[in-house]
């Protein structure tokens, strides 16, 4: 009789029974848990701590908006709070609403939202950057119905960039309004179609911007050029800390900090 | 009583049950850790070709990248708190890799050990089970030794409790075999036993939408510890119910053969879950118990834990019931 056999067997039963008498319980009540109506939706809407602070400044958009690409995080809007806060002396706030892949379409449903509409109202300064995505969508598509469909994008992209302006204006007269311009991928001639659209797309948003009070365009179609290779990341599409690093320097100087 | 146990483990173990057992165990278990391993290596090439990474420390930046990101968003007054739980959660699985040193495109041995309960609770560890008790009082049958056991002065309802908890023992050896040789093997291919790291668990369904206010991480020793309770759970089931053939029908393979069928016939039942009520009332149909505690959550309304496991409850007792009443009243005529 090999007695090893059984006590080896005893013992594992043993042991077993009761950790699994301990994960059995907890494996129970984590699915009771699961299972139970989660309470009634709080609708509670946090309303944002009005900004009390003389300098606030709201960022909404795309990944450009948000940072990505950038490893400290920071993106051209720490970069320009860090040289406001340099100048003022005083800490500003910063309110950075944007999200990565964001449409123009979304951005408008965002802009409307009472809480955004509140970020708006306590803000002297708006940054935005959009139309990005909006552009890069039409690259997919087939080279005879491009020019359609840019039309097409160019027209919609204007209407919901002029109401996102407007609403803009409604809710907040005297904010300074900072539009990021669009960059290219590709400078070299043999992509002259799509930087061509790219040209134009930037000249149809500056020109909407002019008729705007209080607007500013900043491009970046001509400071990426000759630097493509320093300043995009490893991704291959969002600027590195150099890239945000001289957006924000631009939109400093534009600002006259 | 103890004695009359000891007696039948030690019968499985001279028919070399276990030790077929093991022998499945070990080389399906292998060649799941060579698939896991495969697939891994392929992802990451994949992934590192793609970002570009040339150095296998590049990927700590993309996840202090992405973990930066989420953390502002948490910052983000507009985000609503149902959002934000999963966020919250999805950060501190991030923080940890980093904090840890560990990448998250590969795995770990404790990983790899809740993904085998996983994979196979619903059918593999089942048909063990069925193997191993297919011919437990069968088996005496069809050699004839139940004849020399029914003489004996021991009252019928004993011999048959002491095979049901030997049989309780015996599964008990399976599960631990399971992790063992899992985790033995996931060390050598993966090296690295990761039980500290959080997984995510409480996703729920709620009016036919996914729900994630209630998620949460848990370490993963603890989740390995549900995971392999369950499954023991899931083994007394099927041993319940393999016992009961065994007694009824007499010959070992008539028994195994028809647990064999019910099980993967009745999971094909599924399929009508949603509009056909009776069928959530098998057993096949709930086994697959770790779907509630893990990521892969149920899509059938009305299915939940609790409802699972009392089926199953329901179906062990009754199997054992039956059992014990057939085996005490039939008369041996072998």
């Amino acid at each position: 009789m090999k007695k090893w056999i059984w006590y080896t067997v005893s013992t594992v039963f043993i042991l077993g029974i009761i950790l699994f008498a301990y994960g059995f319980g907890q494996a129970v009540s984590i699915g009771i848990e699961i299972n139970q109506a989660p309470e009634t939706n709080q609708t509670i809407i946090e309303t944002p701590v009005e900004p009390e602070v003389v300098d606030a400044v709201l960022v909404m958009g795309d990944s450009l908006a948000r940072g990505t690409g950038d490893p400290t995080g920071e993106g051209f809007a720490g970069h320009v709070i860090k040289g406001l806060e340099a100048v003022a002396e005083e800490p500003v706030t910063l309110y950075n609403i944007a999200v990565e892949g964001l449409r123009t379409q979304a951005l408008l449903s965002q802009v409307t939202d009472p809480q955004t509409l509140e970020g708006i109202r306590g803000s002297n300064l708006i940054m935005i950057s959009i139309g990005g995505n909006d552009i890069r969508a039409i690259e997919r598509i087939e080279s005879d119905q491009k020019s359609q469909y840019f039309r097409d994008a160019l027209d919609k992209y204007l209407v919901q960039l002029g109401e996102i302006l407007s609403t803009i204006r409604a809710e907040n007269a005297s904010a300074q309004l900072v539009f990021i311009g669009l960059y290219n991928l590709d400078y070299s001639p043999s992509n002259r179609e799509q930087s061509g659209y790219l040209i134009e797309w930037n000249q149809a948003t500056q020109k909407l911007l002019e008729s705007f009070e209080g607007t500013l365009f900043t491009p970046t179609y001509d400071l990426f050029k000759l630097n493509l290779e320093s300043y995009i990341s490893a991704d291959g599409l969002h600027p590195n800390s150099e890239g945000y690093a001289a957006i924000g320097d631009r939109i400093l100087k534009n600002l006259g900090e | 009583m103890v004695k009359l146990i000891e007696n039948e483990i030690m019968k499985t173990f001279y028919k070399k049950r276990i030790h077929v057992i093991a022998g499945i165990l070990l080389v399906l278990i292998a060649l799941f850790a060579y698939g896991e391993h495969y697939t891994l290596t392929r992802t990451q090439d994949r992934v590192s070709e793609q970002l570009g990474i040339e150095n296998a420390e590049d990927w700590k930046n993309i996840i202090g990248q992405q973990l930066l990101d989420l953390e502002r968003r948490l910052d983000n007054p507009y985000i609503p708190e149902e959002g934000k739980a999963s966020i919250r959660v999805r950060a501190e699985q991030l923080r940890f890799y980093l904090d840890n040193d560990v990448s998250p495109i590969g795995s770990s041995a404790a990983r790899f050990m809740g993904q085998l309960m996983e994979q196979s609770i619903f059918l593999f560890l089942p048909l063990l089970i069925i193997l191993l008790a297919g011919d437990m009082v069968s088996g005496e049958v069809n050699t004839g030794t139940i004849k020399l056991i029914l003489t004996r002065p021991v009252k019928r309802w004993r011999i048959l409790l002491a095979k049901l908890l030997a049989l309780s023992m015996l599964e008990m050896f399976v599960i631990f075999m399971m992790a063992l040789f899992s985790y033995v093997i996931a060390m050598l291919v993966f090296g690295y036993s990761g039980f500290n790291e959080p997984v995510i668990t409480g996703f729920r369904v709620v009016e036919s939408q996914l729900d994630t206010s209630a998620v949460r991480t848990i370490p993963q020793w603890q989740y390995l510890m549900m995971t392999y309770a369950i499954g023991y759970f899931v083994a007394f089931v099927i041993g319940a119910l393999s016992l009961m053939v065994s007694v009824i029908v007499r010959s070992t393979s008539a028994s195994i053969g028809i647990m064999m069928s019910t099980l993967i016939g009745g999971s094909f039942l599924s399929l009508f879950i949603s509009d056909w009520k009776v069928t959530r009332y098998l057993f096949t149909v709930n086994l697959n118990l770790t779907s509630y505690i893990s990521g892969s959550f149920q899509i059938i309304e009305g299915l939940s834990m609790t409802f699972s496991t009392l089926v199953l409850l329901g179906w062990a007792l009754g199997a054992i019931s039956i059992a014990f009443l057939v085996f005490t009243q039939k008369d041996i005529l072998a």
